[in-house]
């Protein structure tokens, strides 16, 4: 048998070549995937900035030196307005991403929850009460995590009809002296 | 041994230079979400929203005069923040006001205000001149 030693170059071509794909398979299928959804903070980061320019807004007087909107809403315990208005800041859209019909298009899904905090003066401790919540919701079955926005608000004096919304905060808040409270508000999407 | 053949040389080095694009462009998209991912991170780790929420609350605290009733209603302030920092955001606040610094000009005098923020992630301390008209 007489040896055939054409097409050599050609051979270990395809040997490389084929080392060089099994190497591939093997590198790609033991490689561990770890799926996390990468852009969850983009949308956190969002909704954040959303809640607080909506509390801002809202803590922001007039004119300088007056009582801001949310001061008057807290001082008078106004929990309908203060539900009606902030889900208004929640819902501003532009001109780009305003819709007439159907109305808010924007952020129909953004739900939210907020909370005052107070400090007893006697015990020293901190105590809430709830200042309201949105309305939609209550028929979506997935929702994203919440993220917590807050804000202090200063009070003057003890706020009105307070024992209508919450009997121990009536109770445990001082009358007739100026405070700090802090109100909290959970965001999330529906 | 079989004759190499080398024709058709620059159609392979426009292969070698296409493929080379595409795995640059790949490299770039790659990339791409990574940079709005780490500056949210970024924006989120920060507490820029809560400093300036306790700056705008304390600067009017700190061009208050003097008085029995301003001293009171500092030491007040101050307990509340405190208390409801640590209970819902978990941060070392402080705040200090001195109303003797002696810096004025024509039309104000500065008051300073020193506040301390700590979280755990983020401390910052600031000095600020909060101007009282005189």
């Amino acid at each position: 048998m007489v040896m055939n030693d054409e097409g050599q170059l050609y051979t270990i071509e395809g040997i490389t070549a084929g080392i060089i794909m099994l190497l591939t398979a093997y590198i790609v299928f033991s490689t561990g995937f770890v799926f996390t959804p990468g852009d969850a903070h983009i949308a956190d980061m969002q909704l954040q900035q959303l809640g607080y320019d909506a509390l801002l807004v809202m803590d922001t007087p007039v004119s300088d030196g007056d009582e801001s909107r949310l001061q008057t809403l807290i001082a008078t315990s106004n929990v309908a307005d203060f539900t009606n208005e902030f889900s208004a800041n929640l819902s501003i859209g532009t001109g780009a991403t305003y819709m007439e019909n159907p109305p808010h298009i924007v952020d129909t899904r953004t739900q939210w929850n907020a909370t005052i905090y107070y400090r007893d003066k006697q015990s020293d401790q901190v105590y809430s009460y709830s200042f309201g919540h949105s309305s939609d919701g209550g028929d979506f079955v997935t929702r994203e995590p919440a993220i917590s926005v807050t804000r202090y608000v200063y009070l003057e004096d003890k706020p009105n009809n307070l024992n209508l919304i919450s009997s121990e905060a009536n109770s445990k808040m001082d009358d007739n002296e100026e405070q700090m409270v802090l109100m909290e508000v959970l965001l999330w999407r529906g | 041994m079989e004759r190499l053949d080398d024709e058709g040389q620059w159609i392979v080095l426009m292969g070698v230079v296409v493929a080379t694009g595409m795995f640059i462009l790949a490299i770039i998209i790659n990339q791409a979400p990574m940079v709005g991912q780490s500056t949210s991170e970024a924006v989120l780790e920060f507490p820029k929203n809560e400093i300036q929420d306790i700056r705008y609350h304390l600067a009017p605290i700190a061009a208050l005069g003097n008085d029995t009733d301003n001293m009171t209603l500092e030491q007040r302030i101050r307990a509340d923040m405190q208390a409801l920092s640590m209970g819902r955001n978990n941060v070392v606040l402080d705040f200090d006001i001195y109303r003797d610094t002696g810096f004025e000009d024509l039309f104000y005098r500065y008051n300073e205000l020193d506040i301390h923020y700590n979280n755990g992630v983020t401390t910052y301390d600031e000095e600020y001149s909060v101007p009282v008209r005189l």
